[in-house]
């Protein structure tokens, strides 16, 4: 009786083992190039944005290779598995028809230039943006 | 300009409407309002002090709301990864309520120093 009480016990430790080694496996995993290219990628952005008091067409060239930058770093994380949440949150960001960068951008080229004070708030929500996406990659952290 | 006022009726509504979105995962939201009140306290006042100065017009505000609602949806992805639709909608209600109870706020309180 005492014995198989025992070899119970002693299965279902395997068995929570094998669950915590599934989870750890099914964890996405942290890519430091991702988080540099991501910080980067926040001052190119800021900096730009910071210049919207001035035509668009001055900076079109920046603007254009910037989402260009965006865009193939967003593809980059298409590819990476178990990756949807930081899909996301890049999607959200660069969409030309959102109100964070991408929407920044878009505005910018129609009305050809912006206010200081909408600038302002918006680089704010735009340099959170690019902190959150960059939290959550460095929360994937061994 | 002092929001005290403000950010005190902010953080009742928001847990009513917390109570009101979710039965099962009212904890999280609790967590969700949390966080929202703290990362958007700075954001929401200067939102303030502009439109009571009339420095933004109609179309900023609209952006600029939209826009806080679009990084709440960071946020709440950064958190936890949830992606459900109820969650967005929960998001989008909570920026709602807050830009809703900021205008009113300003219009009733003015710029008073």
């Amino acid at each position: 009786m005492m014995s198989r009480f025992v070899s119970m016990s002693i299965t279902r430790r395997y068995l929570v083992i094998v669950c915590l080694l599934l989870l750890t496996a099914c964890a996405p995993v942290y890519s430091p190039y991702v988080y540099d290219q991501t910080a980067s990628l926040k001052t190119e952005a800021l900096a730009l944005m910071r210049k919207a008091e001035e035509p668009y067409a001055k900076h079109a060239v920046k603007a254009e290779r910037l989402m260009n930058d965006l865009l193939s770093l967003e593809q980059q994380e298409v590819l990476r598995k178990r990756n949807n949440a930081k899909v996301k949150q890049w999607q959200l960001l660069i969409n030309d028809r959102g109100h964070l960068l991408g929407g920044f951008i878009h505005r910018w080229q129609t009305d050809t230039t912006l206010t200081e004070t909408f600038i302002s708030l918006e680089s704010r929500l735009v340099g959170e943006a690019f902190d959150l996406i960059q939290s959550t990659e460095k929360q994937r952290q061994p | 300009m002092s929001l005290d006022g403000y950010y005190e009726t902010l953080q009742v509504e928001l847990i009513k409407l917390a109570n009101k979105h979710f039965r099962t995962y009212r904890q999280a939201a609790y967590k969700d309002v949390k966080a929202y009140l703290t990362c958007s306290k700075g954001r929401l006042e200067d939102y303030a002090r502009l439109v009571a100065t009339g420095q933004l017009t109609e179309a900023d505000r609209a952006f600029l709301a939209a826009g806080l609602e679009e990084n709440a949806l960071v946020y709440a992805l950064k958190d936890s990864g949830r992606t459900g639709a109820a969650l967005k909608r929960f998001v989008a209600a909570m920026v709602e309520l807050s830009v809703q109870l900021l205008l009113v706020y300003v219009l009733k309180n003015g710029l008073h120093k």
